[in-house]
């Protein structure tokens, strides 16, 4: 036997691939969705090999959720040169395993080492791997393919040949596969063994007769029969395999069932509603792959792989996810919402890798060549070959440099300076939550010791605020609609119950939200981040809650993996020397035997191949055709107007000012002035939701439309209305410019004087908790009234309080609910109706509500409670008899703007028609009305908060209007002030020794008379929020 | 050779009879009493108890519980006397300490003594003060606790004397505290005077730090309020100031800055407007738009529950009379105005103008714009105004007008 020369295609796929991958990663990977969550775990290996516990996110969870190989491979390499060293390395291993791994893997297949290494030139560039790596960053699903891949010539040779040696080697790599990705191998048996198993017993079946025509079922089930031993000793050794390397994760499996409701993945989307997941999710991973799927399918239903064609074609619909029925049928409601489906594309993209490098032979020197040159001439040969690989490096490209022009994550985050706030002034004693951060709150989370609430890992979730929301991390709830919006505002509003103390905000979006549930901005930190801060909370205990597993699930855990790779590398590292540097000469495989000669391409094929392309290309013309007419902005009258609004939800204005009649002679600086000068919670925290836009009036040049737009902002969800009249000039579209308020302010240059107020903190420099003389007193509060409630069904607790001390005060005020035998019914604080940060002797009315907030109901479509451990609804039908109230007192210095006044004001058919006047110097981006209902006997009854959708600008007036509730339903049930305390104390005896007498008299002067339903006065007091503190 | 041989035998026996004596010994329940006669001992010197016995081989161990803790100590018969050392962990610290002679595992004999504080040592002085801020008044104080204590941190004896000294303005006050229970205590009462008030202890030859408490301003008693304007017109324009006199407590002290101030204003209509400030140096300033027709405030402010002032009226003159109104573009387009002001000038612009549009009597919309140089137009679009016949009420500054109905032809 001649000695083998080295395949020269698979050197240079190893070479372009390494070359051109591993200089990408670079610039992708940390961008990618999983990459830095793999980071985040090996940096818990490589801190604490052996303990499976990790406090830092979720309150705490267990690692155990997740194979460990590929995490502890880069934990283990972080020691020599860093995190990010053992992350590029492990990726750059996994790239050359997936390269030889594709090539060894269409050896098999096809039995052609030229193929092969065809085959190998194309995985480098094929585009669902390049979007695996380089847009989802899965480096454990691509080792775990790779190496099963490398696997499975073994198993063909243990199966068809009987020899041991095959089988220990398919064993070692099958055992480290399973180590770095556990679906990967389980899915795996189904679509790549078992049709590897069923080709076998076809070459064993042909070798018995002269053709693969002859190969009856009869015979193709004697020869499985005959087999069947060596297929169930594999069979029953992959299982154990599964079982024994894991075995930890199986255990945390069925301790910790994954509670998580589903989660929307874009993989399970519609296809054809949802195009964005469409591309992401079949397009992409596709990408050339689909032009020539006829070809892939006609090899693959060939009878010596139909076994294979059976498989990609299930893979094939799965990966459709829900676009069509069948997967779900398929794979059943828990399934389909668990798994994410593209990895069944992946899949099938990977096992038609083999064919696709057949394909390019024979198209390059092959028959197909031959064929085409014959019947179409060379000319055309030529053009084909170009444009096909033209469109092959379009795809790889486009995938590439996907995540550069429309980025998946914020921009990165200069982490430095938070870690140095953790670190500094015990500020990690608390957890904290990062706001905005996308993926990169891993990074965060592996750079410090302290612990958010929030997490990247959604199946190891414990908390049930968490786990009962379909929300991937509060730190993006804002693209959750109301329901992220909601868990989030749970935890904002009860943050002690996690020991919640700061926020790094990177989204101005959540900001209004923080200040209305009573947080305060501490400082900006130098990468731009705003750190919000909340008084009140106590530091994490000493000792944190952990669930202790058995040691000898720690040590297979810390030693099982690891172990693989080691004796995967003893046993298989002889043959790779031989392989590589060709010492001896090695007998060829047995799946050489079955060689296809690549003689004559059939015509029928090259017919079916260019109806199909032709389809193909029909199809996208007309996608293309279609995505032109509803976006092309100026085409028609409801074109422009939604492409205004898109504009300006992006804020490019000057898109937005091109839409506007240019004969109104509008420039651009004045339009910009004119959208811009606005601020207030649609203006600066609004995301456009939905717009739909109906023609109220349309004649051939000029149109009226209503844009009703539904925004969605951190506090509530507006909608809105616009009028606009729109014209036709020169064969587009544009809109007639809106009339500008043209309220002039009185004053061209104002002055103020505020009191402003400052807190040492620790007056020494010392790292020692702080001094008994330097604690601040707690400023007393007085808690006016209090009262239980019900409204509409539900139990509310209501009131006022007073600080009744000479310093500012923030206000923490947290209700209970008991019943009859003084069991707690329900615990909550108050949260946007109260106005957090009072001054010396202000007052505000309160209300906690104990269960959802009314719009949430009506927007979300399925009904979801805020849902606390401690409220149940069979909690809801007992009623209760008594409450407390504690509320706590901290010294406040920031937002107290006050300078707006109530400067008009109507009642008329059960309207409150207003106008608030700024007289201060701050821009009130979001001024919120408290308005207390009072009874006749000017006995409070109810408050009700109301967000004015426009902010009030210095000296300028600001219109609301707000609707009247109808509260004859509304009823009191406990009015009382026995069980009311203030930082720990009796409220009643406290507050007498500071006013001995109140007078109760001119308290009642203050409320407005109204003739309500179910009320006889009102009162109004205000809230305001500035954005934009100058 | 057999004379050496005897002697080894005789010297064995010895030696046999000799231990077999001294187990006697030891088993016999030895009388061991004590010898030390000191009962109290002061902190910081090493305290012994010594113990005789009839027996030179005896020994015993003795069992302590101090208030610190409880311990085995191991006794040593040094030619009949038993000596115990007390460890300094337990010798450093003042109580009452029960000893226990135990003696094969029997209590055979039982005492106690005292370790008290070492007051050749320097003093030392813990110090608390709170609450750090209270109010002017006589009923409010806070509270200075001193504990002396010896350099090993053992409180002094009762009776020890603390002087709690306090400054307020020129007034130093020195008081003499004994302790009592470890503690010296004072309750250090307000004054009527707002103020930094500082309080410092000393015992014996230590003096404390300086420790301090603000004596803030009780609560504001009632007070006036007075308003300031441009002009008197109602405009809509103009900022009209209201000023409390200097708010203070029942002592004269100004209120503490920052205090809230809600000033109500009662209109003709009986509706009430408000607006806020915050006092500065006593004086809380709120600014109020004025109202952009004839009217009649009536304004008073309070400190919720706490004080409020006088009532004081604020009368606006309207800013015109009459204004003009003209229908153009087949009645489709109103124009309001010029609206011109008090020296015949054309207000300023962004005057609300509301127009009310009637169909048979019947109210069908409210529109409002704002005048621009003097002006204030409404477009009817035909799209959205389809009857026959319209009729409208324009009110603009305070004054209304109806126009007589209109016919609009259908587009």
């Amino acid at each position: 036997m001649s000695k083998e020369k080295s395949n020269k295609y698979l050197i240079v796929a190893l070479l372009i691939g390494v070359v051109f991958h591993a200089s990408a990663i670079f610039f992708t990977l940390e961008s990618t969705y999983d990459a830095l969550i793999h980071m985040f775990f090996a940096n818990h290996y490589a801190t604490s090999w052996f303990e499976p516990w990790n406090y830092s996110w979720y309150t705490g969870f267990t690692v155990m959720g997740y194979p460990p190989l590929v995490h502890q491979a880069i934990g283990l390499l972080s020691l020599l040169g860093g995190l990010k060293f053992g992350l590029f390395t492990v990726a750059i291993i996994g790239i050359i395993l997936f390269i030889t791994g594709v090539y060894r893997y269409t050896l098999m297949i096809t039995g052609n080492r030229t193929v092969a290494g065809y085959a190998a030139i194309v995985a480098v560039f094929s585009s669902s791997f390049v979007e695996t790596l380089h847009i989802f960053g899965q480096l454990p699903s691509i080792i775990g393919v790779s190496v099963l891949m490398h696997c499975m010539p073994e198993i063909y040779l243990w199966i068809k040949n009987g020899h041991i040696k095959n089988l220990v080697k398919s064993f070692s790599l099958l055992a480290l596969t399973i180590c770095s990705h556990h679906v990967t191998p389980i899915f795996g048996m189904v679509f790549f063994i078992f049709p590897l198993i069923g080709t076998v017993v076809m070459d064993v079946s042909r070798e018995k007769v002269s053709s693969y025509k002859e190969v009856r079922f009869k015979l193709f089930l004697q020869t499985l029969f005959e087999l069947l031993k060596r297929i169930i000793v594999f069979g029953a050794g992959s299982l154990f395999l599964i079982v024994f390397c894991i075995f930890p994760y199986w255990v945390n499996s069925k301790a910790n069932p994954i509670t998580q409701v589903p989660i929307p993945h874009g993989s399970r989307d519609n296809f054809l509603e949802v195009t964005s997941s469409g591309l992401m999710f079949f397009v992409i991973p596709w990408g050339i792959l689909f032009f020539i799927l006829p070809y892939i399918l006609y090899r693959y239903y060939s009878k010596r792989y139909i076994c294979f064609g059976l498989s990609i074609s299930l893979l094939i619909v799965l990966g459709t996810g829900g676009t069509t029925p069948i997967p779900l049928k398929v794979l059943g409601e828990n399934a389909f919402n668990i798994l994410t489906l593209d990895r069944f594309t992946l899949w099938a993209s990977i096992m038609s890798l083999p064919m696709f490098g057949e394909f390019v032979y024979r198209l390059i020197e092959g028959d197909l060549k031959t064929a085409i040159q014959n019947r179409f001439g060379n000319v055309y040969h030529r053009i084909l070959g170009a444009a096909f690989a033209g469109t092959f490096l379009f795809f790889a490209g486009f995938t590439i440099t996907l995540g550069y022009f429309r980025p998946f994550q914020p921009q990165k985050i200069n982490t430095l300076p938070l870690v140095n706030f953790l670190n500094q002034d015990q500020h990690d004693q608390w957890r904290y939550l990062p706001l905005g951060f996308g993926d990169q709150m891993a990074t965060l989370s592996s750079q410090t010791n302290a612990k958010t609430v929030d997490g990247n890992y959604h199946s190891a979730r414990r908390l049930p605020e968490l786990t009962s929301r379909a929300v991937e991390r509060l730190e993006n709830s804002k693209f959750r609609g109301m329901e992220g919006i909601g868990s989030l505002q749970q935890f904002l509003t009860v943050p002690e119950k996690y020991n919640l103390k700061y926020v790094f905000s990177n989204d101005k979006f959540y900001d209004p939200i923080l200040y209305f549930c009573g947080w305060h901005r501490l400082s900006q930190l130098e990468n731009g981040i705003m750190v919000w801060e909340k008084l009140n909370i106590s530091p994490l205990p000493k000792v944190l809650p952990k669930d202790e597993v058995p040691t000898y699930l720690k040590l297979m855990w810390g030693i099982i993996p690891i172990l693989t790779i080691i004796i995967a590398f003893v046993i298989n590292v002889q043959s790779i020397f031989f392989r590589a540097l060709k010492l001896k000469d090695e007998t060829k495989p047995d799946f050489f035997k079955f060689e296809v000669p690549y003689t004559k391409f059939p015509f029928k094929i090259i017919a079916v191949l260019h109806l199909w392309i032709l389809l193909l290309l029909g199809v996208i013309s007309y996608g293309i055709y279609d995505f032109y007419i509803n976006n092309a902005t100026q085409v028609s009258p409801k074109n422009v107007v939604k492409a205004y609004y898109d504009a300006l939800d992006f804020k490019y204005y000057e898109k937005a000012h091109s839409f506007i009649d240019p004969n109104s002679k509008l420039s651009i600086s004045q339009f910009m002035l004119e959208t811009s000068v606005a601020d207030g919670i649609l203006n600066s925290y609004a995301k456009l939701d939905a717009i739909t836009i109906d023609i109220i009036k349309s004649s051939a040049n000029r149109s009226t439309l209503v844009a009703k737009t539904k925004w969605i902002t951190p506090l509530e969800i507006i909608k809105k209305d616009y009028y606009h009249e729109v014209i036709k000039r020169a064969g587009k579209w544009y809109i007639l410019p809106q009339s500008v308020p043209l309220d002039i302010p009185p004053d061209q240059f104002v002055s103020s004087n505020l009191t402003e107020y400052f807190k040492q903190g620790r007056r020494k420099i010392s790292t020692q908790t702080t001094y008994h003389e330097d604690v601040l007193k707690q400023p007393e509060l007085e808690i006016l009234s209090a009262k239980l409630i019900q409204y509409n069904k539900e139990f509310m607790i209501i009131g006022e309080i007073q600080n009744l001390d000479n310093s500012p005060a923030d206000v923490v005020l947290k209700s209970s609910l008991y019943n009859k035998y003084d069991r707690v019914l329900a615990t909550f604080n108050a949260k946007n109706v109260i106005k957090h940060k009072i001054l010396p002797k202000e007052t505000t009315s309160f209300k906690v509500n104990f269960e959802e907030i009314s719009w949430l109901k009506k927007e979300v479509k399925k009904p979801t409670t805020f849902n606390p451990n401690e409220y149940t609804p069979k909690d809801i039908s007992e009623t209760p008899t008594n409450f407390d109230i504690q509320s706590a007192g901290n010294v406040a210095i920031t937002d107290f703007y006050n300078q707006v006044a109530l400067s008009d004001l109507i009642i008329e058919n059960n309207h409150l028609k207003g106008t608030l006047f700024n007289y201060g110097i701050q821009e009130v981006t979001v001024p919120e009305l408290l308005i207390s209902y009072y009874t006749a006997d000017k006995e409070l009854l109810y408050v009700d908060h109301h967000f004015v959708r426009e902010g009030v600008r210095v000296q300028r007036k600001q219109y609301f209007d707000y609707k009247l509730l109808d509260l004859s339903n509304c009823r009191i049930i406990i009015s009382s002030l026995e069980n009311c305390f203030v930082n720990g104390l009796p409220n009643e005896s406290l507050a007498r020794t500071i006013v001995p007498k109140r007078n109760k008299k001119a308290e009642k002067e203050l409320l407005q008379k109204v003739n309500g339903k179910g009320f006889s006065f009102i009162k109004i007091e205000l809230n305001n929020y500035i954005g934009n503190p100058k | 050779m057999i004379k050496r041989l005897r002697l080894i035998i005789v010297s064995i026996i010895c030696f046999l009879l000799f231990v077999f004596a001294a187990t006697k010994t030891n088993n016999l329940e030895a009388n061991i009493s004590l010898v030390t006669t000191q009962k109290k001992f002061i902190a910081g010197k090493p305290i012994a108890l010594q113990f005789k016995s009839n027996s030179t081989l005896a020994t015993a161990r003795l069992f302590i519980i101090h208030s610190y803790g409880k311990t085995i100590l191991q006794g040593k018969n040094q030619e009949g006397k038993l000596t115990f050392k007390i460890p300094p962990i337990y010798s450093l610290k003042t109580g009452q300490v029960s000893w226990y002679l135990i003696q094969n595992e029997k209590v055979t004999d039982t005492g106690n003594f005292e370790v008290l504080p070492n007051n050749t040592t320097p003093t030392l002085l813990e110090n608390y003060l709170g609450p750090n801020t209270i109010l002017t008044g006589k009923e409010h104080y806070t509270m200075m606790v001193a504990i002396p204590t010896d350099s090993y941190d053992n409180p002094k004896a009762d009776n020890t004397t603390v002087f709690i000294k306090d400054q307020f303005l020129e007034n130093i006050t020195v008081s003499t505290q004994k302790t009592a229970s470890f503690i010296a205590w004072k309750n250090i009462y307000s004054r009527t005077k707002s103020g930094k008030m500082l309080v410092s202890t000393q015992c014996e030859n230590t003096s404390s730090k300086e420790f301090e408490t603000e004596l803030n301003p009780s609560i504001a008693t009632d007070f006036t309020v007075g308003f300031s304007r441009n002009h008197e017109f109602a405009d809509g324009n103009q900022i009209t100031k209201l000023e409390t006199s200097k708010i203070k407590d029942q002592f004269g002290n100004l209120v503490g800055d920052g205090t809230l101030v809600i000033f109500q204003v009662i209109t003709k209509n009986n509706m009430l407007l408000k607006t806020f400030a915050a006092t500065i140096n006593g004086v809380a300033i709120a600014q109020l738009l004025h109202p952009d027709h004839a009217e009649t405030y009536n304004v008073k402010a309070y400190i919720t529950g706490i004080a409020e002032s006088n009532l004081i009226q604020i009368t606006y003159k309207p800013l015109l009379s009459n204004f003009t109104y003209q229908f153009s573009e087949k009645n489709r387009k109103i124009t309001v105005g010029p609206l011109k002001s008090f020296m015949k000038q054309i207000v300023p612009d962004g005057i609300k103008t509301e127009l009310k549009i009637f169909h048979n009597g019947k109210l069908l919309e409210t529109k409002n714009v704002e005048t621009n140089k003097g002006y204030a137009t409404f477009n009817l679009l035909a799209a959205f105004y389809k009857k026959p016949t319209y009729q409208f009420e324009i009110t603009t500054l305070g004054i209304t007008k109806k126009t007589e109905t209109k016919n609009y032809e259908a587009n």
